[in-house]
């Protein structure tokens, strides 16, 4: 705050002339001002008044501080604003008390040292309500602190809650599958069992039919059908991957299906029936388009190879002519 | 196999005089013996004969320089370079081998190309180029034989008959792949109406072929042969296989051994003919392809590794110890045994099989 005026000063003192000295209080006279904490009433009356006054002026300023915002030059610039009037915390205060002290003395209810007594009641009370006040701001600050706290705990619990519903109808919607699963898994376990029932039946009345000439004991043909039915069933019986359940009923049908499979496989391949699909040969004829032109040096262009006459294939070609009807 | 009538089929050529009369007519075709020892080509000459060129599979690299080139030249040492090295190609590379003391490197190994030998192919290529030369009429028909699958051993010969097929192809021949003991058939059962068993005894393989007036009814291999022999007596007389090979090849009579080198071979030689005609009643035994033979057939002997002096004896010895479940006729090895399956791929070429 910037010094007074020197005129107001001046009214200052005669409207303190004219109070009285007795009236004025000394918290006028400005004395170095020890701290007020733990002081009490009579502690702080017991100071003199320059010390006071410092007193007053520093609840003034707290007072003052708890109230106002602070702005900087530029925000009030961005305002509009070009000056701005300045005045100090302790004129400010000075003012304050000559004013209470004049009122008082011009109503003439109380004395001087009623009127200081007062004065030191009034300024325990603003500490206090100051104090309190603080402590109602600090209080908030938490309360809001905590509020956020708990909207967020808030937020982070219906999440998982979405979440843990999602994922339990998944699970609802994959136990109803894996079920229904289960039960056409044992629909074609039961099928299976009794088509193999039959294919054995029918390959011991084979064995029993086949003449005892033939050393294997089956029909090429009879394999052959046998073969391509187990195939067929090897196919239809193949698990799923998707179906853990039926893992063990899977891995039974396939042991089930590949003895069988072994053992005719092994009847055919003796008597040299397979059932191995013949495939088109692969042609490596571009294994040696690379080598085109290359050519390695060699003396071999320049040397005779040693060739010897042997007996002619005429009659061998005529026989073999003959033989397939050719003239 | 199927007979297919060949649109590309070369015309023929009668011939003056010469073979079984004077119309005799001259068939385009060559016959490609491709086997693990020996290479050999067969084509129909002008005079209604063969010509028959035989070049040993085998190769041998010695340090190139200027010097070994001309060397090698003036030697009529057929050679080549390759990846930096001089590579001996052929007969003389055996020669060289057993003058060195060293092995030589195989291309082929139990019948088959061999996965291990990398530089293989090229030298492969240069001595079939040489031994088969250009194709008369382009797209000439060319036979060569593949083995059967083996039964006692896990081998593929779908690779082995894919690559020949590119590499005589790539020469401008059409390619075509018959089985080994099946041109064995062709070259030596005429007489019986090509009915009857072929088996070639080869360096790498034995193959069988029982065949019905020429369809081949049953095929198998064993991977024993030559090579077999020689790796077992090297191992019994501690040397190098290439000195078991000259041991065999210099004249042994496996029915009357003179040493204990001869005894080596006639012992896993008659080891060998056995093990083949135990597979073959096995064989033959458990197929529902065989024929009903009503007449004794005949059994024909071929290949490089039946040329030792008494083997058909020893054959014949060890077949009546054999309950075979066929009745045999006549048992003989082809007058020409190391060129009896290339020239049974020459009827199969002649003849469009």
């Amino acid at each position: 705050m910037a010094r007074t005026p020197r005129g107001a000063r001046g009214r200052w003192a005669r409207a303190r002339r004219a109070a009285g000295a007795g009236c004025v209080p000394q918290s006028l006279k400005r004395e170095a001002a020890p701290d007020r904490e733990g002081l009490g009433e009579a502690g702080f009356a017991a100071q003199g008044p320059r010390t006071r006054m410092e007193q007053n002026v520093k609840d003034l300023k707290q007072a003052l501080a708890a109230r106002s915002h602070t702005a900087t030059l530029a925000e009030l610039q961005s305002r509009g604003r070009r000056s701005v009037r300045v005045i100090r915390a302790d004129d400010v205060a000075q003012m304050i008390e000559a004013a209470v002290a004049q009122a008082i003395a011009a109503s003439g209810l109380m004395s001087p040292q009623e009127v200081e007594e007062l004065e030191n009641k009034s300024r325990e009370q603003f500490q206090m309500l100051l104090e309190r006040r603080q402590a109602e701001l600090n209080e908030l600050r938490n309360a809001a602190e905590e509020l956020n706290q708990v909207r967020s705990e808030l937020g982070r619990v219906r999440e998982q809650n979405a979440a843990s519903i999602a994922e339990r109808e998944q699970l609802r919607a994959e136990r109803d599958a894996i079920a229904e699963r289960l039960r056409e898994s044992e629909l074609q376990r039961e099928q299976l069992i009794e088509n193999v029932r039959r294919l054995e039946n029918e390959l011991d009345r084979a064995q029993a039919e086949t003449p005892a000439t033939v050393a294997s004991g089956v029909n090429a043909d009879l394999v052959y059908r046998l073969m391509g039915e187990i195939a067929e069933l090897k196919a239809k019986a193949a698990p799923s991957a998707a179906a853990p359940a039926s893992d063990a009923i899977a891995g039974a049908l396939q042991q089930l299906t590949s003895t069988f499979t072994a053992k005719l496989e092994s009847l055919g391949r003796k008597m040299g029936v397979s059932s191995a699909v013949e495939a088109e040969a692969p042609s490596l004829t571009a294994l040696f388009k690379h080598e085109d032109g290359v050519k390695l040096e060699s003396n071999m262009d320049n040397l005779t190879v040693k060739a010897k006459t042997a007996s002619g294939i005429a009659a061998n070609l005529e026989r073999l002519k003959k033989l397939k009807g050719g003239s | 196999m199927s007979h297919t009538n060949d649109n590309d089929h070369p015309s023929s050529a009668s011939a003056p005089g010469g073979g079984a009369s004077a119309s005799t007519e001259i068939a385009l075709g060559k016959g490609l013996d491709i086997g693990t020892a020996n290479l050999a080509a067969a084509v129909q000459n002008a005079e209604g004969g063969i010509t028959v060129t035989v070049e040993r599979n085998a190769f041998l690299d010695i340090n190139a320089d200027v010097y070994s080139k001309n060397m090698l030249t003036k030697l009529k040492v057929p050679y080549v370079v390759h990846n930096g090295k001089l590579v001996v190609v052929g007969e003389a590379a055996f020669e060289l081998a057993n003058v060195f003391g060293k092995d030589t490197r195989r291309p082929m190994s139990d019948g088959l190309i061999s996965p291990n030998e990398v530089d293989a192919l090229p030298i492969m290529k240069m001595i079939i180029s040489k031994i088969l030369g250009e194709p008369r009429v382009p797209g000439e028909a060319c036979y060569f034989c593949v083995p059967a699958e083996s039964i006692d051993v896990d081998n593929n010969v779908v690779y082995h008959q894919g690559l020949f097929e590119g590499i005589i192809g790539k020469m401008g021949y059409t390619a075509r792949a018959i089985n080994e003991a099946h041109a064995v058939v062709f070259s030596e059962l005429a007489d019986k109406d090509f009915t009857g068993i072929g088996l070639s005894f080869g360096g790498g393989m034995a193959n069988a072929c029982i065949a019905y007036k020429s369809i081949p009814c049953v095929s198998f291999s064993v991977a024993r042969g030559g090579d077999w022999i020689d790796k077992n007596v090297a191992q019994v007389l501690g040397c190098k296989k290439s000195k078991a090979t000259y041991i065999k090849e210099r004249g042994v009579d496996i029915r009357d051994p003179k040493n204990r080198e001869e005894e080596a071979v006639a012992i896993y030689y008659r080891n060998l003919i056995s093990y083949v005609l135990q597979n073959m009643k096995a064989r033959f035994e458990s197929g529902t392809n065989m024929p009903n033979f009503t007449e004794p057939v005949d059994i024909a002997c071929a290949g490089g590794t039946s040329l030792v002096g008494g083997f058909i004896e020893v054959f014949r010895d060890e077949f009546a110890k054999v309950d075979f479940p066929l009745p045999v006729g006549r048992i003989f090895r082809s007058d020409d045994a190391l060129t009896a399956v290339a020239r049974g791929c020459l009827v199969a070429a002649a003849i469009g099989e």
